[in-house]
């Protein structure tokens, strides 16, 4: 079996931030976690990248660990039910409203809880995306329009391993020749080298480039560059209108999320309109097959049956803090989230 | 001649750009508290899809004004050497190794090249790390715009110029350590504490606990990012301009001027 | 709890409540109750005055004694619950527990038109606006807190003035014989619910348990001593309990089995992540 698409993953776990982004209730949020978590591990493959769930994990850990500490040290939202009274610091005038010590409270600190869970299962995804999408693989996804500039990328990724073998070279020829330079001569000793060698290499690269037909573009009628240019900036021309109807509330609703999309597609199209000005053949192209369409829908699913619910106002998506509840579980959200398991039934183990 | 010159098309472009990514980095200063999306926790996640078209489509622009083979393998290696640089600064408070390869490279090869230098650089770091995130595109934002800025400083020359890059080093590495905490900041540290923002406030009350917030968390990696850039273009700015100038030269992206004392 | 008969039937809820706290616990949350004091309106005290507006209730003061970090705390301190909206805390969408879930869902802050303003005073100055959220606010001893229901306006009830007589307007001598609303001033049960993970020291003898279920015990109490101002609109207008309408029964079911789907699922990951790690090796 082919393995899925790599945008399909970033879909999925795009669906799955999208619930955790909804909610700050503790059990959906583990929820979600630990589907993206459990599919991470079953379908990662064994490439470096892999590891990137672990990596973020840690990092969510460490934020959940932030935000309680702030919560503790400066205030905020607080209960009425003190668990400790730590000693309050006096601020000048110009702090005012901004406080360091005092009474914590246990709302307070679940209040924090919550929020920092919810930021640390959106890394989570984010780490679950990152572990199972193949990065080269995604760039050859990208439109023609960004062929040189994803071409680009592709060499930083495969020179910067060379580049770690080149600088070993290079100290190993120092040292042979007894030249043990420390600190900053060593940088510089180093340097140099190997950024000369690179650059040759790139030179070397350029002309092998040249050599195979790179950069031969495709002319294109005179009508099709007024096409690419006028969707272009209608395009970013939206994005900023848009952008100013989501920032102001004054602002007609329709300037808001519809311009917006209207300025993404209308980019969009640019790009892809703008992409006939090259003509090339991929290699092996990802493809969306029937796996690959299920596990982004599996992700989208979860998404949207919790903006749904939240739409129907389930209140249960959001538990009180202040007064304190034992927070219920939102059923069909969770459904949902769990439908994103899909994933681990379709990918065998290692195969992403 | 540049190796990715900037056309009117790509310029309208990187403005157009440029509003709004003012809007993504300063919406907690603008934000109408009455708007959909003033309570902070969806706005970074927003401006992080929306970002990514806007810098695709001026990157689009910028290569279709012409970049040719040499520009992309020269992007390559220093996107490379970036990538393979930055992980040595990782997790050391502050050493952020990229900035100065980056503001001396922009220099070397002009604004337009800055500019896609800094994208690709963030990019394929981020690949190699697993590190794609909500926060990427306003690294690469800020990046492209810091290398873009590099390329457009006055003409000077000599220690001169050393001097003069060091300083806007520091300055734009501070900024954008700023400017990303600013965008970040609601999202990062959630509503209700003293320290967080409020929507419709002030701005200088804002400013204040924005001030304080990155006081009490990542000014001393601000800081650490801006002398670690200072040292390093002081420290390898002569051999790195000199090697980026002859690398040019060979690329022959620029016609060897009269009056340029030859290097060798 | 909507009937009280004498302290047995006190002490069964006082002990449901103790087990509340208990189980709540030890599902890692605590319950919260404002700790209250006796409303002794001292020469320090904050006095709270709240006006239920188009609620109904009329007025009705309170006195937080000491000196309290903010007006949340003066509020809780002078026995009044309140609430949060759940998308955005730090607004007062409810005292009381009023206005009910069908008038407000306490989601997201409070129209303009129908919201709890804040409003502060000196004794027997006049009322103003605060432009400080009562949890940033710290009320100067001895001045006065106002709650206001409605589009903004002040209390209808002028800040009371200075405790030429020490118990100010509030605190009659006795408890009024209106049953309903006044709890004869229970402190010790409602310091119960210490810290977090502490065990609560039973200061009442687990007696009776009357209702094992954990879900029908309202969580904002509000009992203490506070009185209906003898100012004019002081109607008798039966106070609701805070009924614990929210709560739905059989919640604790399904958290516990989306805890233990939870855990599967870690427990799954984590043996697969080990096996994949030592085959990789």
């Amino acid at each position: 079996m082919r393995s899925p698409h790599s945008g399909a993953w970033w879909l999925w776990a795009l669906g799955l931030a999208v619930a955790a982004s909804r909610t700050t209730n503790p059990a959906l949020l583990a929820m979600i976690a630990v589907v993206a978590g459990f599919v991470a591990v079953h379908c990662r493959s064994s490439a470096p990248w892999s590891s990137a769930y672990g990596m973020f994990l840690k990092f969510g850990l460490v934020v959940i660990g932030i935000r309680l500490v702030f919560s503790v040290l400066v205030g905020g939202i607080n209960g009425p039910t003190v668990l400790f009274t730590l000693p309050e610091i006096p601020l000048p005038d110009w702090a005012q409203g901004i406080r360091l010590g005092g009474a914590v409270t246990t709302e307070g600190l679940v209040y924090a809880l919550y929020q920092g869970l919810q930021l640390a299962t959106l890394l989570g995804c984010v780490g679950a995306a990152n572990a199972l999408a193949d990065p080269r693989r995604l760039l050859k996804s990208v439109p023609t329009a960004l062929y040189e500039v994803s071409a680009a990328v592709v060499v930083a990724l495969t020179v910067a391993p060379q580049l770690a073998v080149s600088a070993k070279a290079v100290r190993r020829a120092r040292v042979l020749r007894g030249d043990t330079a420390h600190g900053w001569r060593a940088i510089r000793t180093l340097l140099v080298p190997v950024l000369e060698d690179a650059l040759d290499r790139s030179l070397h690269l350029a002309a092998a480039m040249d050599s195979r037909g790179y950069g031969r573009t495709a002319g294109i009628p005179r009508q099709t560059r007024l096409l690419t240019a006028a969707l272009v900036m209608g395009g970013l021309v939206g994005l900023c209108i848009g952008a100013y109807g989501l920032l102001d509330a004054e602002a007609p609703v329709f300037i808001g999320g519809p311009v917006l999309a209207i300025g993404v597609v209308l980019a969009v199209a640019g790009l892809l309109v703008g992409s006939r000005r090259l003509r090339r053949t991929r290699y092996r192209p990802d493809r969306w097959t029937v796996p690959s369409v299920l596990i982004a829908s599996s992700g989208a699913l979860a998404g949207a049956v919790t903006v749904l619910a939240e739409s129907f106002g389930d209140a249960s998506l959001v538990p009180s803090t202040v007064p304190l509840e034992l927070p219920d579980v939102p059923l069909l959200p969770t459904i949902g989230v769990l439908v994103a398991l899909l994933p681990v039934f379709l990918v065998g183990e290692g195969r992403s | 001649m540049n190796p990715v010159r900037i056309g009117r098309r790509s310029a309208v472009a990187l403005t157009l750009s440029a509003v709004l990514g003012v809007a993504a980095f300063c919406w907690p200063l603008v934000v109408d508290p009455g708007a959909g999306i003033a309570h902070g926790r969806d706005a970074p996640l927003v401006f992080a899809l929306l970002l990514p078209v806007a810098l695709a489509v001026v990157l689009a622009e910028l290569a279709d004004g012409g970049m040719d083979s040499k520009a992309v393998a020269m992007l390559g290696v220093l996107s490379a050497l970036g990538a393979a640089l930055r992980p040595l600064g990782a997790g050391t408070a502050g050493i952020e190794t990229i900035f100065f390869l980056m503001v001396l490279a922009g220099r070397v090869f002009g604004p337009g090249f800055g500019f896609v230098l800094g994208n690709t650089t963030l990019f394929a770091s981020a690949l190699l790390t697993g590190g794609v995130g909500p926060w990427l595109p306003y690294q690469m934002f800020g990046a492209a715009w810091v290398a873009l800025g590099a390329g457009l400083l006055p003409k000077v020359s000599g220690r001169l110029e050393l001097v003069l890059l060091a300083s806007y080093g520091a300055v734009s590495s501070l900024c954008y350590g700023m400017l990303l905490n600013l965008s970040f900041w609601p999202f990062a540290l959630g509503e209700g504490t003293t320290l967080s923002f409020v929507p419709g406030a002030p701005v200088a009350d804002n400013l204040t606990r924005l001030v304080l917030f990155s006081l009490a968390t990542s000014l001393g990696w601000d800081v650490g990012r801006a002398v670690t850039t200072v040292v390093l273009v002081l420290a390898t700015g002569p051999v790195l301009l000199r090697v980026f100038r002859r690398a040019a030269r060979r690329a022959q992206f620029v016609q060897p001027q009269e009056g340029t004392p030859r290097e060798t | 709890m909507v009937v009280r008969r004498g302290y047995g039937t006190h002490a069964g809820t006082v002990t449901v409540r103790l087990l509340v706290t208990v189980l709540l616990a030890a599902a890692g949350i605590v319950v919260g109750a404002p700790t209250s004091s006796a409303a002794v309106c001292g020469g320090n005290g904050v006095t709270v005055v709240v006006d239920f507006g188009s609620l109904g209730g009329g007025v009705q003061t309170g006195c937080a004694s000491g000196d309290p970090a903010s007006g949340l705390t003066a509020l809780a301190d002078a026995g009044f619950g309140y609430t949060f909206p759940t998308r955005q805390p730090g607004f007062v969408c409810r005292i009381n527990n009023r206005p009910g879930p069908d008038a407000d869902p306490c989601v997201n802050a409070s129209p303009a038109t129908a919201y709890w303003s804040y409003w502060y005073a000196d004794r027997g100055g006049s009322w103003t606006y605060s432009s400080l959220g009562a949890g940033n606010r710290d009320p100067r001893a001895g001045t006065v807190e106002g709650w206001s229901y409605g589009s903004g306006k002040a209390p209808t009830m002028a800040p009371p003035a200075k405790p030429a007589a020490p118990p100010a307007p509030t605190t009659p001598p006795a408890p009024p014989p209106l049953p309903p609303r006044a709890e004869p001033t229970i402190v010790p049960p409602l310091t119960l619910t210490p810290i977090a993970g502490s065990e609560p020291t039973s200061s009442t003898p687990p007696t009776t348990t009357t209702a094992p279920s954990s879900s029908s015990e309202p969580i904002t109490t509000t009992g203490s001593s506070m009185s209906v101002t003898s100012a004019s609109v002081a109607s008798e207008v039966p106070q609701p309990q805070p009924v614990a309408s929210e709560q739905k029964s059989g919640g604790s079911t399904t958290v516990i089995v989306a805890g233990v789907v939870v855990v599967a699922l870690a427990v799954l990951a984590f043996i697969t992540a080990r096996r994949r790690r030592a085959r990789d090796d």
